[in-house]
């Protein structure tokens, strides 16, 4: 019994010491960075007037409609992003949420939408069919099990993006972040939708132009 | 060399009979070993999955033991599964396995009780029977998995093992 018990220890023992030493070594991000990475701005949003070419006034349209950002933008004179202290040109700063350097608020949402920045569904494509904010890339984190996204690395770098997933309780645009940050492309500044998209949705029923939904799949990201 | 048992042929036995035990022992300590090998593979090679699954749980919000755990896991999980293939302290090996899957069981109800909305990472990205999110189907996977582990935890390795044919040594 004795010699049993042992050798339980030592298995036990064995794998949490090999376990423990590689957590040590771990470059695992548990959470999001106190501040937001530096970056560079390649390819500055375009302006609010030509940012909802598909937008039609209705509350769902089934068709998708491009991002204004995957239309082609020849890329604009670098310049380092300011320190994001909230969305640019968002409103409602003084919230609690713009106090966190990574959650915006659903108007700052519509802000930055308006003004054309891309945004990323990080939920399943599932769902994304069934609805998404006009315009969104969808970005499942199970994408980055190998080599980053084609669509990636082909839109993002030195642009500024807004996640979205189910809400508060979701942690998936977290998990999509954490891995865009670690891949170094220069992206961002990054925002998250607190509310996510249930939030978007609610508000889409009172204010279905301000807050577009398409359906379907993905249009502009190929 | 070999002694002709004058008792019935069981698991573990030195003997030059092979029992229905040896082989259960056997199929079991592969299938197990397997199970959890391929799992600690799994977590192991996106340990940042894992430890999102793991915070997700929100059993606990200690980073370090968050990260710890992370490795720890699927370090002891391996171990205890390759000590079990090859048949070599098969009934510890049995008994930390057992005792992660009841851990596992512990922590999926406690996630079902609380309504959370998790994905338990268990084999990564791959699937068994359930799907990747916690259901009570995780709860009776991991029964099945225990009552089989409970094989060569009570048999031990049976006659195909690295125990017997130490014992055998010379």
């Amino acid at each position: 019994m004795e010699r049993f018990i042992l050798r339980v220890l030592v298995l036990v023992l064995l794998g949490t010491t090999i376990g423990g030493f590689a957590g040590s070594c771990s470059n695992v991000m548990l959470h999001l960075p106190q501040e937001q990475p530096k970056t560079v701005a390649a390819n500055p949003p375009k302006t609010a007037q030509n940012a909802q070419p598909g937008a039609t006034g209705a509350a769902i349209t089934n068709d998708s409609t491009p991002h204004p950002a995957t239309t082609g933008a020849p890329p604009q004179t670098e310049s380092v992003a300011p320190a994001p202290t909230g969305p640019g040109g968002a409103t409602g700063a003084t919230t609690a949420e713009a106090k966190n350097p990574w959650f915006i608020s659903l108007e700052e949402a519509k802000a930055l939408h308006d003004k054309g920045v891309i945004f990323i569904d990080a939920r399943t494509f599932i769902e994304y069919t069934e609805g998404h904010i006009q315009g969104a890339m969808h970005c499942d984190k199970k994408y980055f099990d190998g080599a980053a996204p084609k669509k990636v690395r082909d839109y993002l770098p030195g642009q500024e993006v807004v996640v979205y997933c189910h809400g508060a309780e979701c942690t998936d645009s977290e998990a999509l972040v954490k891995r865009l940050i670690a891949l170094n492309l220069n992206i961002g500044p990054y925002h998250i939708i607190k509310d996510g998209f249930p939030g978007w949705q609610e508000k889409n029923k009172t204010d279905p132009k301000g807050y577009p939904i398409d359906k379907g799949g993905e249009v502009g990201f190929q | 060399m070999s002694v002709v048992g004058a008792r019935p042929a069981a698991a573990g036995d030195t003997g030059p009979r092979v029992g229905p035990a040896d082989v259960a022992a056997l199929i079991a300590r592969v299938l197990i070993g397997g199970v959890f090998l391929f799992a600690a593979y799994a977590k192991l090679s996106d340990p940042q999955s894992f430890s999102e699954s793991i915070q997700a749980f929100r059993i606990t919000e200690w980073d370090p033991f968050v990260l710890f755990s992370t490795y720890a896991l699927p370090c002891t999980e391996a171990i205890a599964a390759v000590m079990l293939i090859l048949g070599l302290w098969s009934r510890a090996a049995a008994f930390v396995i057992a005792g992660l899957l009841i851990v596992f069981i512990v922590a999926v109800i406690s996630v079902l009780l609380r309504h959370l909305d998790v994905h338990c990472g268990c084999f990564g990205r791959f699937r068994l029977f359930c799907g990747p999110e916690i259901a009570w189907c995780k709860v009776w996977e991991n029964s099945v998995l225990t009552a089989i582990t409970a094989v060569p935890l009570v048999l031990g390795g049976g006659r195909f093992s690295a125990d017997a044919a130490l014992r055998n040594k010379p």
